[in-house]
């Protein structure tokens, strides 16, 4: 496994956060009714408008799916990823808002470091606390912005199943797993 | 991102096609159509910007200016009305550097009729 910078602390309470204010910017309708989050349509549409960020497909090395770039400003998507994601595959769906994160939570960050020449301090992943590694930041991004709190607290309530917010928000089963599982945690704690 | 490849992507999303789409249309990899886009191939050969420009439905007139700017050469068809126009056209692709100013504004003016015919 490689290595990755380590980013300043973020909570998934936060970041949940942070995900629902970029959906109320770009598809306010969202949050009045559980429904697919349109990445595919972000990606080529709201990416360059709302965050300056250019897109692109190319080929990526083996097992990499998505990209970004904070220096040339661009997200890039492997050709697979790319078409799978323009089929409302779940996994490739979740991917491209994964990278959409990156840009969010992490870009600024990386890119003022990288262009002053000051170095990160990169570790391994197992290294690194997860509210400080920004893979774990960004696969909380995108799980909030597929699947928006708000929704998946009123639905739980109401007895929907993993399976069925799979289905509700084109997710794959693994991602409302971990979501619902994550938001049990996270309202035990709240509750405790 | 080149200048070409900002007007493509500009008159490709202002017609509503994805990457995809277009990449689809001409028979092209997305992975090409996305290079020629961020500048990492050269523009296309100007009969494909035609064709990219009628399936967008625009003029191609000013891609096909901004390709050749691009790739520093103008390509010409040379299958003309006549064989004089023909040698014209290839004496002037081989002469143009030595004009002058006033024997090139002098064609100018020729070729500026014509092209309000």
């Amino acid at each position: 496994m490689g290595t990755v910078p380590i980013v300043p602390a973020l909570s998934c309470y936060k970041i949940g956060q942070v995900a629902e204010s970029l959906i109320k910017v770009a598809y306010p309708t969202l949050l009045q009714k559980p429904q697919p989050f349109p990445i595919d349509k972000f990606f080529e549409k709201d990416l360059p408008a709302l965050l300056g960020y250019d897109y692109a497909v190319q080929e990526l090395p083996h097992g990499i799916e998505g990209a970004t770039d904070p220096v040339e400003k661009e997200v890039v998507l492997s050709p697979d990823t790319y078409d799978l994601l323009l089929e409302g595959n779940g996994r490739a769906r979740f991917t491209a808002c994964h990278e959409i994160g990156h840009v969010i939570l992490h870009a600024r960050f990386l890119r003022e470091r990288l262009l002053d020449g000051r170095s990160t301090v990169k570790l391994h992943r197992s290294n690194i606390p997860p509210y400080k590694d920004p893979e774990y930041q960004a696969d909380a991004f995108a799980s909030a912005l597929l699947m928006p709190t708000i929704h998946v607290q009123n639905l739980l309530k109401r007895g929907v199943t993993s399976g069925n917010l799979a289905s509700i928000f084109r997710v794959s089963k693994q991602a409302a797993e971990v979501r619902v599982a994550k938001l049990n945690l996270f309202l035990k704690i709240k509750d405790y | 991102m080149n200048e070409f490849g900002k007007r493509l992507r500009r008159d490709r999303e202002e017609a509503g096609l994805r990457l995809k789409d277009l990449a689809d249309a001409m028979q092209w990899s997305v992975v090409y159509l996305s290079d020629i886009e961020r500048g990492r191939r050269n523009p296309p050969l100007p009969e494909k910007i035609r064709e990219i420009y009628k399936l967008l439905g625009k003029e191609p007139h000013e891609a096909l200016n901004v390709a050749d700017v691009e790739k520093e050469r103008v390509e010409l068809g040379l299958v003309c009305k006549s064989q004089k126009i023909t040698e014209t056209a290839l004496l002037l692709a081989r002469s143009w550097d030595g004009l002058t100013d006033e024997e090139a504004e002098q064609i100018r003016q020729i070729l500026e009729k014509e092209k309000d015919k």
